[in-house]
């Protein structure tokens, strides 16, 4: 499905990017997505996206040192890819109303990540928050009543600048 | 020299070293000289039942005790035959999660029948219930459930926790995957002998589960379709459920008004928590009440409890606009000294208060908060949808060092760093908000135009 492509403003420095979901290949965190050409844009800077200022908006788009591809499911929930300029994903963030499927999400990382959660279960009852930080890997994670939310990245692909909080992650 | 002081099976749990100062101490603890024991006044009526935090041996798990774990005696009968009953004691009562979920063994001798699923023709319905980290595996069955006096109005669709010896039928890959290798299979792991999911929404699953499609971006499958017959999932597949197979609230499920009559009591819009206050050094048990119904009471109708909405309690409505507004979707707004939380919840399956703050970053002992002497706060609690119309609320809470002193299960002050994805975001309001308060929280039929609210007030 394709979604609209709505520069956000108010959020610093992030562009969001049009898919076609049809044509892409869903990469897994550290693999790499491909979509269609054609409608990929370069990001714009905040600054330009100043409603204020109107001239600025004519300004040449600035490239930013990552972009964003999101996916929506009909019921409302998102996952969004981090993309390097190479188009490899350094993160993914899902806010959705069922526990996604991270052995496909994570992909490579999947095992490390199974091996902290893993630990972490041993301590058995309701645990409705996770967080982890090992082999260049950090996940966190949580959710209640059926809502989840989470991040995940690899810090060894960050690009310059880009923190957790950026990503929308403490 | 490490000091243990309590190993606890929590939202947060940990092994608790050594916390600040530099000295190497070991410490003895010999427990509470006393025991103190709180309780509110209790009378029973025809739409009440006890609520206890209490230290349960055979359900510790690995904790040194069950600290502020919610329990209530819960009757669970045959759909067919009222005479054939069970009441299970110490099942979680759990505001965080919808649905009644009990260990299979408790209810074995009942013959629960299983649910027919009717996309699925001669299948019967598995359930794969995942929380953040662990989940439950079992097959699900239709019951009729006693909350107190009340019963559901038409039997429902409950959870059976598979703790056999060997599960009956074999945990799927996907769901060992979807628990982080840790299905919760017997009561001690769980700390509970079940969990009575009573949120704030009807059901416990979604598109996902009505539609029986958990690819596209990717869901662990939760509910399965099997053969009755099955022992392992390879024939299974994922289900499609229908509205009366899912798995329910069992407050929802009580009757509903009786559009003929407004003067019949009814109970299924939501419930009141009222516990007893307890302070910072803990109790050895506190035992409150757990009132069906959100302002249904007619004075004079019978012998029911009053679950009407104090004058001057304060209120929030939980944000509902899951398109425009995600953070606020089934959540309130908390504000700490000038910084917003989006995500905030009030939920007696937690068992601490957890948010992050730069100024609590010096006392953060493995994600505790372990300051030196009890610090005393205030926050407000505010409606989660964007175009307020109810106040700011201001909410008194207290962090200190119980959990480190005492092995009380019962305590008040302890709190820690929210660790998971927007932990600036979240503040997870866990039991220490209900200690002392008599808290309303209805339950919502995914009406837009009628969002869900808590309600608060001291007891």
């Amino acid at each position: 499905m394709t979604f609209n492509s709505t520069l956000r403003c108010g959020i610093a420095a992030l562009g969001w990017i049009a898919v076609g979901t049809a044509a892409q290949a869903a990469g897994a965190l550290g693999e790499f997505h491909s979509m269609p050409r054609a409608v990929v844009f370069a990001a714009r800077s905040a600054a330009s996206m100043d409603p204020g200022t109107a001239s600025s908006a004519e300004a040449a788009p600035v490239v930013l040192p990552y972009s964003v591809s999101e996916e929506v499911r009909p019921d409302g929930s998102r996952i969004r890819r981090y993309l390097a300029p190479s188009g490899q994903v350094f993160a993914l963030s899902w806010k959705t109303l069922y526990k996604p499927n991270l052995s496909s999400l994570l992909g490579a990382s999947f095992p490390d990540y199974a091996r902290a959660a893993g630990t972490a279960a041993q301590r058995g009852g309701i645990q409705r928050q996770f967080r982890m930080d090992a082999n260049d890997l950090v996940v966190q994670s949580s959710g209640h009543l059926h809502v989840f939310s989470g991040l995940a990245y690899k810090p060894s692909l960050l690009p310059a600048g880009v923190t957790a909080q950026t990503l929308g992650g403490g | 020299m490490k000091l243990l002081l309590r190993l606890v099976a929590l939202a947060l749990p940990l092994v608790l070293a050594a916390c600040g100062g530099g000295d190497s101490t070991t410490t003895t603890l010999t427990g509470a000289a006393a025991n103190i024991n709180l309780a509110t006044a209790f009378t029973q009526t025809n739409n009440n039942l006890r609520l206890v935090v209490e230290d349960v041996p055979a359900l510790r798990g690995f904790a040194v005790t069950n600290t502020n774990t919610l329990y209530a005696d819960i009757r669970v009968c045959n759909p067919s035959d009222d005479t054939q009953c069970v009441t299970i004691d110490h099942v979680l009562v759990d505001t965080g999660s919808v649905g009644l979920r009990v260990m299979a063994s408790k209810v074995s001798g009942l013959a629960l029948p299983p649910v027919n699923l009717s996309n699925h023709p001669g299948d019967v319905s598995h359930e794969c219930f995942q929380f953040v980290i662990g989940g439950l595996w079992g097959r699900n069955a239709v019951a009729n459930v006693w909350l107190g006096q009340q019963r559901t109005a038409t039997p429902v669709s409950i959870h059976l926790i598979d703790d056999g010896a060997t599960p009956a039928v074999a945990v799927p890959a996907d769901c060992t995957n979807a628990t982080n290798g840790s299905v919760l299979s017997t009561a001690a792991s769980l700390g509970a002998n079940g969990i009575l999911g009573i949120g704030n929404t009807t059901v416990d699953c979604g598109y996902n589960c009505t539609v029986g499609d958990y690819t596209g971006i990717g869901a662990f499958i939760q509910y399965y379709h099997c053969t009755p017959a099955a022992t392992d999932t390879s024939t299974c597949g994922p289900a499609s459920v229908a509205a009366n197979e899912i798995v329910y609230n069992p407050v929802s499920a009580l009757p509903g008004p009786d559009p003929q009559d407004p003067t019949v009591p009814f109970f299924n819009n939501g419930v009141v928590i009222k516990m007893p206050a307890v302070s910072g050094a803990g109790a050895t048990s506190a035992r409150g009440e757990l009132i069906l119904g959100v302002n249904t009471y007619l004075p004079g109708s019978g012998n029911y409890s009053d679950n009407r909405v104090p004058n001057g309690a304060a209120k929030a409505e939980l944000g509902v606009d899951y398109q425009f507004n995600i953070d606020s979707y089934l959540n309130v707004t908390t504000t700490f000294r000038g910084t917003d939380y989006p995500i905030s919840y009030l939920d007696t399956g937690t068992n601490g208060i957890f948010f992050s703050h730069p100024d609590l970053a010096g006392y953060v002992c493995s994600s505790w908060y372990c300051p030196p002497s009890t610090l005393f706060f205030s926050a407000d609690i505010s409606d989660g949808k964007a175009i307020k119309t109810n106040l700011a609320a201001p909410v008194s809470f207290q962090i200190g060092n119980g959990m480190f002193y005492t092995q009380n299960p019962a305590i008040s002050d302890n709190a820690g760093e929210a660790i998971g994805q927007d932990s600036a975001k979240v503040f997870a309001w866990g039991l220490p908000f209900f200690y002392g308060r008599q808290v309303y929280l209805t339950i919502w039929d995914f009406d837009p135009l009628n969002p869900p609210w808590y309600a608060w007030a001291p007891i």
